[in-house]
């Protein structure tokens, strides 16, 4: 992937570094992320616990390490099912037109008319909390935009000569949508979906926030701002640490997408 | 205020793909001049042709890089220009025509606009004058008045190059550089709008440089010629020798134009051995 | 018995307060082994004329038949109707899936069409358009557009067709490159024995391929010309 601009490189190296960090999360973590020593609470950062402990104990900096495990498998979850999802409906509606089509788009249009986060909200408030949960939940809610995408791109694409071409030839049915429509609506989508994972590790850690993520005592860059909240006023760094990871890892996948962008352009 | 002697002299211009040590060479060290006459530069997509016409109006654009021994008109350094310098020429000195004029014009303001503004760029004039000027120079391109109110839009393929060519002879320049100014007209207009050209260039006493791939229209409208291939001049001489050209390359483009007299034979292509020879050079 | 016949063909867009007929009631014949020109100016529907024939636009009224096969309006061309005509469009960079290899976009007509060994045949294909085999892993972009329209060329051809329609196949292209591809179809319909219907706005390219053609004019054919008039181009 080449990376023209400072950005994109930023967030390419960031990135990277998350997902290294989550695979190698065992080996680097000083301290196992659930161990608790109530006599050790809510001691700043120091020498020993470079980002000191939180309310139970528990070493900020090993859960920081291990908190992007759920954030990164929950983007990775959701983007693999939500843009395949999205781009399936929305280019059989696109093709086929007529009342696929005008069916396909009335369910985009209805999803989509609702606020992602709320409608998320009520799902997992309905479905009960937990990481698969909350990755359908944005699943269910998120696949709109794909299809609606994916339908402009089939429609634009059905004028071109190398589609024409591929019909002449006889190369109809799936062979055709998949073979051919779908690579070509690829490139538009992809930078779609690097610019949605920003928002959706937004999500996430809000519904972390809202208690409606992660089980505890999992750690879950969500849940500590939650926990951290409570005590932001003294002992700042178990709020702050999460949070700064959030945004981080949010302006890494923007300026990704923003290098995606440039060069698909 | 006309320059004293406006002759275009190049030597050795090269357009590199980027400013690097080994960047690819795009036009390779070519020489021409450009007096009072009609010059036409030929070759295909890929020569440089193009290039070179923006190299020589200083309109290229990063990440392309044009270097030179010399690059004058008149006593101007062109190499050494800045914007403002750039300013005072273009338009007054150096006029260009491109290829599709409705990329020329301004697709939101009225041709009698853009000529105003034109005319008004260069000098003081009052209303009057100006559309005295103005006038007086659509007559020579054949319009009316009546294309005044018009928007580009509006006008026919033939009908906007004239307006762009009014535009750009309205301040008396001495040097036209038109690029492929015919290419994206129907072939019955080419010739009309290629006549008017040469009409006004010799009227007004100005040079022409004419950058174009054919060959035949050349032979007819120009006085001399030069052959460009991959960024080379590679075959000069006049316009009417053309025709009877010994070099391969030259003969070739002149001959493998398709016409009811090369029905049911083949056509030259250009030699491959030729061709790989001159890449390797 | 002419092959190709056309009659009262009409392509159009009704609606509102002006209808919009692309083709006009146009009458056609054409017969087997000919080499067809039609020449008009940008917006007289020749394109469309093509498409038509090609079964690639299907709304349309009035009568077509090709060889043995009667169309129907609004019917997909399917089996050895579908084999039967095949198409050169005129950009060849549009006409190629950017993001498929040239081997595939050869081989996999024929894996559709159940031939066998693939891959073979199409680095015969491309051999046939005087392109070297080691082209097929290549991807357009990567292809002049003189290789790209080869590459077209010998794609149309895997199919076998009886007729080649050719859409302006040489106006993207230099005059040389032009002469290149030209000398390549006049040798490709000499050894497959095809029927062409070429379209072009250049007359000098139909006048050196065509035996006769046809000239249009917003949507109708104004008149035909034979090969004696052709050669005066």
């Amino acid at each position: 992937m080449s990376v023209h601009t400072a950005a994109a490189r930023f967030g390419v190296v960031i990135v990277a570094m998350f997902l290294v960090v989550s695979l190698a999360a065992p080996w680097i973590a000083p301290f196992d992320p659930l161990l608790q020593e109530i006599g050790d609470r809510l001691q700043p950062p120091s020498l020993h616990h470079w980002l000191g402990t939180d309310g139970l104990g528990r070493d900020v900096l090993s859960r920081l390490i291990y908190g992007t495990r759920p954030t990164l498998a929950l983007a990775v979850f959701v983007a693999v099912l939500m843009a395949p999802i999205g781009m399936t409906l929305g280019i059989l509606g696109g093709h086929f037109g007529g009342w696929i089509d005008r069916v396909l788009s009335g369910l985009t249009n209805i999803v989509m008319a609702f606020p992602q986060l709320i409608l998320a909200l009520a799902f997992v408030g309905a479905l009960g909390p937990g990481l698969p949960n909350v990755a359908l939940a944005l699943v269910l809610t998120g696949w709109p935009a794909y299809a609606r995408l994916a339908r402009a791109e089939t429609q634009l694409l059905r004028r071109t000569d190398y589609i024409a071409a591929a019909q002449m030839l006889g190369i109809v049915g799936p062979r055709l949508l998949f073979g051919h429509v779908l690579p070509a609506c690829v490139p538009a989508l992809r930078v779609r979906l690097a610019l949605d994972l920003a928002g959706i590790i937004l999500a996430a850690a809000a519904l972390g926030f809202l208690g409606l993520g992660v089980r505890p005592p999992t750690p879950e860059w969500g849940t500590m701002v939650a926990e951290g909240g409570k005590v932001v006023f003294d002992q700042w760094w178990i709020a702050a640490a999460p949070g700064t990871a959030i945004l981080l890892a949010s302006l890494a996948f923007n300026c990704l997408a923003d290098g995606l962008r440039d060069r698909t352009a | 205020m006309r320059i004293e002697q406006p002759e275009l002299v190049v030597r050795d211009l090269s357009v590199h793909a980027g400013a690097a040590e080994g960047a690819r060479a795009l036009v390779d060290r070519i020489s021409l001049t450009v007096g009072k006459e009609r010059v036409a530069l030929v070759g295909e997509s890929g020569s440089g042709k193009s290039l070179t016409a923006r190299a020589i109006m200083g309109l290229l654009r990063a990440p392309l890089v044009a270097s030179a021994s010399e690059l004058r008109f008149g006593c101007t350094d062109l190499r050494t220009l800045g914007p403002r310098g750039w300013n005072a020429l273009r338009g007054r000195h150096l006029a260009l025509v491109l290829q599709d004029p409705r990329r020329a014009l301004n697709a939101v303001l009225t041709v009698g606009r853009q000529l105003d503004e034109m005319v008004r760029l260069h000098g003081r004039f009052p209303y009057a004058q100006r559309r005295e000027r103005i006038a007086a120079m659509l007559r020579a391109v054949g319009l009316t008045t009546d294309v005044l109110a018009a928007y580009p839009a509006a006008l026919s393929g033939g009908m906007g190059q004239r307006v762009v060519l009014a535009m750009m002879l309205v301040n008396d320049p001495e040097l036209l550089i038109a690029d492929e100014p015919t290419s994206a007209l129907d072939e019955a207009l080419r010739d009309q709008v290629l006549e008017l050209m040469c009409e006004l260039v010799s009227a007004r006493g100005m040079g022409l440089l004419l950058i174009s791939h054919d060959l035949q229209q050349v032979a007819r409208y120009c006085d001399r010629a030069l052959v460009m291939f991959r960024g080379r001049i590679v075959d000069e001489c006049p316009a009417v020798a053309l025709a009877h050209s010994t070099h391969p390359y030259t003969r070739t483009l002149w001959s493998c134009r398709p016409s009811g007299r090369t029905y049911g034979s083949d056509l030259p292509v250009l030699d491959r051995e030729w061709q790989a020879g001159e890449a390797v050079r | 018995m002419s092959d190709i016949v056309i009659e009262s063909l009409r392509v159009g867009f009704t609606g509102g307060r002006s209808d919009h007929m692309v083709l006009d009631s146009l009458d056609l014949v054409i017969d087997a082994g000919e080499t067809f020109g039609v020449i008009g100016p940008s917006g007289c529907g020749k394109s469309t004329l093509l498409r038509v024939i090609g079964g690639v636009e299907r709304r349309w009224s009035g009568h077509i038949r090709l060889f043995e096969h009667s169309l129907a309006p609004r019917e997909r061309f399917v089996g050895s109707l579908r084999r039967t005509v095949q198409m050169v469009f005129q950009d060849p960079y549009a006409s190629l899936h950017p993001r498929h290899t040239i081997e595939r976009a050869l081989a996999e007509p024929l894996q559709v069409h159940h031939v066998p060994q693939p891959v073979r045949v199409a680095h015969e294909a491309l051999e046939e358009v005087g392109l070297p085999a080691s082209l097929a892993r290549r991807y357009p972009h990567q292809l002049s557009g003189g290789q790209r329209q080869r590459v077209a060329i010998a794609r149309a051809l895997l199919l076998k067709p009886r007729l080649l329609l050719l859409d302006e196949p040489t106006s993207a292209l230099d005059l040389s490159t032009q002469a290149g591809v030209l000398n390549l179809l006049n040798r490709l319909k000499a050894i497959h024995q095809m029927t062409l219907i070429l379209v072009s706005h250049d007359r000098g390219v139909i006048a050196h391929l065509c035996d006769r053609a046809a000239i249009m004019a917003a949507g109708r054919i104004v008149r035909l010309v034979d090969r004696s008039e052709l050669s005066e181009d």
